[in-house]
């Protein structure tokens, strides 16, 4: 990617002053949280959707990249009225967070720390949703509330309170209503796009509206997210070391989600402690098995690797938080991905056919030699750490590796692609860029093999019904 | 006859109390004065003694429900004091909304004086102020846009009005704070 963010946030019109904004961490007021998200959030939103538009048009001549200036011109001052882009927002701040070689860092750790530190509903609003949702008073159902939110969601924020019952739970609130209103955002900023329909990417660019949005559809319904929380809790057992909350599902509606309260550090504060390089370790491995077991026994992805979604316990265990994103596959995604699979162990000089497959390349896209070229590339970069044995992350070149291929994807406008694509190369990405941070030592390929058991593919069975190595 | 000031507040009680019953039974429309004193045993004539019309019944009903939540304290900014004064508000009137679609201009805009001026008077203690007749206006004009939003909202559970009422009362946090610093 050619943008460079610094510029586009210097290039957007400004309001008071951004470099302030930018130090503020907790804005309590209410008019500092409008002036907030009317400011830095969506100056950001913009910067981010221009960076978006231009990685589309990197290779467009004068005239079609000028025409692109213009409409971004109007793109940006309508993203700077979108209030409700908030949830949007943090989680383009989130997607940007994760791939610290793309934006100057120090902006990186600003978006890094908007997910915990985005303004709050305050008390009133918080509690009249709860009552809205719950059919009761407050007091009724919780012996204790916290007033100030603990930590930010991505369409709310997360309260401490105490059942009634006396269990420590964590409550996630969402907005009122914003799952609708950034719908109609999105439908907003696609009409402002619509002059670039004619341009050959506007199906691409549409696309990327398209899953935006329905990614935020699924974040909406936070009886789906209960859902997959009780599917992953299903999964895993004491000895693997991992905590999914348990969800109680007598307080919890489509808009509030009431879950057991995990104490622990959030990523950076767990960095601060300066862990040994043996629990740097034995936390990577955790969360590589997290990725595998969600995987091949769960077959669901955990598709939003950000750091704010896994807390480091005390006791060594690791706790999921969000669940949001978990897509899950179907029966005929389930197939193309073991093929996948089955490649690598056994046909691994030979790619390409199953590689077109998964990617559901037309004859003439197989026939584009560049493009193989870089599906190759990509996979061996995906695979990479199964090769070495203890795989070392905390070396920056495989994750520089892994973000130029997918910055030449970008640009070379390779990314339309399976949808199952989409989610695991933004999943690996996610969780290679967490271990980079971490700087963990993992055994992938010990790893892999142990969980590759539960996928109940028939390849897998036979090779170990022969006694075969996997 | 004389009539006691006791049993005229009973006779008052009597006809709001038939006149809600009613209107949950039979809707707006279907309702005659005739028949709210005839249940009440009143007679049609002297109904009138107490409310003018149909619509000043029901904003003396929409008055009462508020009482409460006018004169109980809320903490907080201002902005959270006010979002609390009118969802708790909302949350009081809910019983009537079915029918307050088809008084909210009458009531709002010109019958019932008395719940514009405790709403105010409840604005203004939160601010601590007294506000000028152009703010006054404004946070009416935004109040009254809630109520009609709320009628006609249609999103699960009613939250679009959440969001509006935060919206609105940010606003005119806003404008406040400008005329404040003089802006």
């Amino acid at each position: 990617m050619n943008a460079d963010l610094a510029q586009l946030i210097a290039a957007l019109p400004l309001e008071d002053s951004p470099e302030e904004d930018f130090q503020r961490v907790i804005p309590t007021g209410r008019l500092a949280r409008l002036w907030t998200l009317g400011t830095m959030q969506a100056q950001i939103a913009a910067a981010y959707a221009a960076m978006w538009v231009r990685s589309f048009f990197g290779s467009a001549d004068a005239n079609a990249q000028q025409l692109v200036e213009t409409h971004m011109a109007t793109a940006m001052r309508l993203v700077g009225g979108m209030l409700y882009l908030r949830g949007a927002v943090m989680k383009v701040g989130q997607a940007l967070a994760l791939y610290p070689n793309l934006v100057p860092e120090e902006i990186a750790a600003t978006l890094a720390q908007l997910h915990f530190d985005a303004p709050p509903m305050h008390f009133a609003m918080v509690r009249e949703q709860l009552c809205n949702e719950l059919d009761h008073d407050l007091p009724e159902v919780f012996s204790e509330f916290e007033e100030q939110a603990f930590a930010a969601a991505s369409l709310g924020q997360v309260h401490r309170a105490r059942l009634r019952s006396g269990e420590r739970v964590a409550v996630k609130i969402q907005y009122p209503g914003i799952g609708q209103t950034i719908r109609s955002d999105l439908r907003n900023l696609a009409a402002v796009l619509a002059p670039l329909r004619f341009t050959r990417d506007w199906d691409n660019l549409t696309a990327q509206l398209d899953e935006i949005r329905d990614v935020l559809t699924s974040e909406v319904d936070y009886e789906a997210e209960a859902d997959s929380l009780e599917h992953a809790r299903s999964l895993f057992t004491d000895g693997d070391g991992v905590r999914v909350p348990r969800v109680f599902r007598d307080v919890s509606t489509a808009r509030v989600l009431t879950m057991e309260f995990i104490d622990g550090r959030h990523l950076d504060a767990w960095l601060r402690r300066q862990p040994s390089q043996s629990e740097r370790d034995a936390f990577g491995s955790k969360l590589y098995t997290i990725a595998f077991r969600m995987y091949y026994a769960g077959r669901c992805a955990y598709a939003d690797p950000h750091p704010g979604n896994y807390l480091f316990c005390d006791d060594g265990r690791v706790a999921l938080l969000d669940f949001g994103c978990v897509p899950r596959y179907d029966d005929a995604a389930w197939e193309l991905l073991s093929q996948m699979d089955a490649a690598f162990y056994r046909d691994r000089d030979n790619m390409r056919a199953t590689l077109a497959r998964y990617c559901d390349l037309s004859q003439e896209e197989l026939r584009d030699e560049s493009r193989m070229a870089l599906l190759e590339e990509s996979f061996r970069w995906a695979v990479e750490p199964l090769l070495h044995q203890p795989f070392d992350f905390g070396n920056g070149e495989h994750l520089r590796v892994g973000i130029d291929i997918m910055a030449r994807s970008i640009a070379k406008r390779y990314t339309r692609a399976h949808r199952l694509q989409v989610y695991l190369s933004r999943t690996l990405l996610g969780l290679r860029s967490l271990l980079y941070r971490m700087s963990s030592r993992v055994d992938v390929r010990a790893i892999h093999a142990r969980e590759l058991r539960a996928s109940g593919w028939t390849w897998v069975e036979e090779i170990i019904r022969n006694g075969g190595e996997l | 006859m004389r009539v006691t000031a006791e049993t005229k507040e009973a006779t008052r009680l009597a006809i709001l109390h038939t006149t809600r019953k009613l209107l949950l039974q039979e809707g707006w429309q279907n309702l005659s004065t005739r028949e709210i004193a005839s249940e009440a045993g009143i007679a049609n004539g002297t109904l009138f003694n107490y409310f003018p019309t149909k619509e000043a019944i029901v904003g003396t009903l929409v008055a009462d429900a508020l009482a409460d939540v006018n004169a109980t304290p809320t903490t907080g900014s201002v902005e959270e004091q006010l979002f609390a004064l009118i969802a708790s508000g909302l949350r009081r009137l809910r019983p009537l909304r079915s029918f307050l679609a088809f008084v909210v201009d009458s009531i709002l805009a010109h019958d019932s004086e008395r719940i514009r001026s405790e709403h105010m008077a409840a604005v203004e203690r939160i601010l601590g102020q007294s506000l000028t007749p152009m703010l006054r206006h404004l946070y009416w004009s935004l109040y009254a846009g809630v109520i009609t939003f709320w009628i006609a909202d249609t999103s699960r559970k009613h939250e679009d009005t959440l969001a509006f009422v935060d919206h609105s009362v940010a606003l005119f946090a806003d404008a406040l704070r400008r005329k404040e610093s003089g802006a």
